[in-house]
């Protein structure tokens, strides 16, 4: 963990406090200075703690474990699990169906069945191999929310991974409860959310990382409001039975997306719809996956195909430091 | 008769090996000149920043046109920056 005062930006000084959590490199930032701008940001990794403790596929523990290890019963869960799986059903319906929690299965299946530190090398694949690959993805009809007793009945074979709908989740919350105290910016793994503009600045810059040369950045962003988020197969990737794999399922086939993009960015409201919008048009590819995104008023975005062109959507430029 | 025939082989061995030292110059020179013309491209590329092929526009023959536009001394280093989970 590492707290530091940034004396770069001015004229206000930042604090700024870094750590891992939920398999991910977080960053946590507030425009104040001082005892109170350290005591403030000291409590963000004890949040990110308790949703991992609860959200966390990993851990055998956790809550999610306990409810995927019980299908076919109405579960009571906690209003943090509730709330999301709440934003991973609206994920669901924002991706027109290419994003979903109930990927899990297919997700072990391509070889990501323990914590990413720990998916190395060529592996033998899983013993699925006889179960079609799209069987492996639940309809969401299999997730059957009760609101009035919040209990959560998954269908025998559905199980659930909130994956980067809870980095974002939680980026949006964390930025919102220390925006209370003055402009904030929280990066969960490269979902980021921001809450006010630091002083003295027009805007959050923020850069986008080239996924091809490490430490350099493709564009600098200005943020005021909302969030961004990038999704790629550009790190989170292993072989498993002789084949290179990656972390973005694709439910209409249950097998990591084919796709011609290396990583996807998207600006959005919150840093949970910039997740969920990202990992869409990763998994639509470069031409399907802009025309998605300028059909939707609120988003813009830049892609890296595999060659290392980037493209832009035509709303891109607006947000881009000037 | 046999010192003509030797004296016209040692004229041909010189027309021959001159002949390779022209090709050999000018292939060099072409070499030099691509050079230039790729390091030109990429100086090209650098001086494009931000300006992207827009959407919709057909792809690029020649790929990585991979420019950051804006340092500029009023461009304060990025605070965070967005790239996929590790």
């Amino acid at each position: 963990m590492v707290l530091a005062t940034d004396r770069t930006a001015r004229p206000r000084r930042l604090t700024r406090l870094a750590f891992r959590a939920m398999g991910s490199e977080v960053l946590a930032v507030i425009d104040r200075e001082g005892r109170r701008a350290e005591r403030l940001l000291g409590q963000v990794p004890r949040w990110f703690a308790g949703w991992e403790e609860r959200l966390s596929r990993f851990r055998p523990e956790s809550e999610l474990s306990r409810l995927n290890r019980c299908p076919g019963q109405a579960v009571p869960v906690s209003r943090t699990l509730w709330r999301v799986l709440r934003a991973a059903l609206r994920a669901a319906v924002e991706s027109d169906g290419l994003v979903l929690p109930t990927v899990l299965p297919a997700l072990e299946a391509a070889g990501y069945d323990r914590d990413f530190a720990e998916v190395r090398g060529d592996r033998p694949d899983p013993p699925h191999r006889d179960t079609p690959s799209t069987l492996m993805v639940a309809p969401l009809a299999a997730v059957a929310l009760d609101p009035e007793h919040r209990t959560v009945r998954l269908t025998p074979g559905a199980r659930l991974d909130f994956g980067g709908v809870a980095k974002g989740w939680a980026a949006d919350l964390a930025a919102q409860r220390l925006g209370r105290h003055g402009p904030a910016l929280v990066d969960a793994g490269g979902d980021i959310a921001v809450v006010g503009v630091p002083r003295g600045l027009p805007g959050w810059p923020i850069g986008i990382a080239d996924p091809l040369t490490p430490g350099r950045q493709i564009a600098l962003l200005c943020l005021t409001r909302g969030g961004v988020a990038t999704s790629g197969r550009d790190v989170r990737r292993w072989w498993s039975g002789g084949e290179l794999r990656h972390h973005i399922i694709d439910p209409r086939t249950g097998r990591p997306a084919a796709t011609d993009l290396l990583t996807a960015t998207v600006i959005a409201p919150s840093a949970r719809e910039a997740e969920v919008a990202a990992k869409t048009v990763l998994i639509l590819g470069r031409r399907d996956g802009l025309a998605w995104l300028e059909r939707r008023g609120d988003l813009a975005g830049l892609v890296v195909t595999d060659e290392g062109q980037i493209e832009r959507s035509s709303r891109f430029d607006r947000y881009l430091w000037r | 008769m046999t010192e003509r025939r030797q004296d016209q082989t040692v004229s041909d061995i010189k027309l021959l090996l001159t002949a390779l030292a022209i090709a050999g110059t000018l292939a060099g020179w072409a070499a030099l000149s691509q050079q230039d013309l790729a390091a030109s491209a990429d100086q090209s590329a650098g001086a494009d920043a931000g300006a992207l092929s827009a959407p919709g526009a057909p792809a690029p023959r020649q790929p990585v046109v991979r420019s950051v536009t804006l340092p500029s001394a009023s461009v304060p280093p990025p605070i965070a920056i967005t790239r996929s989970s590790r």
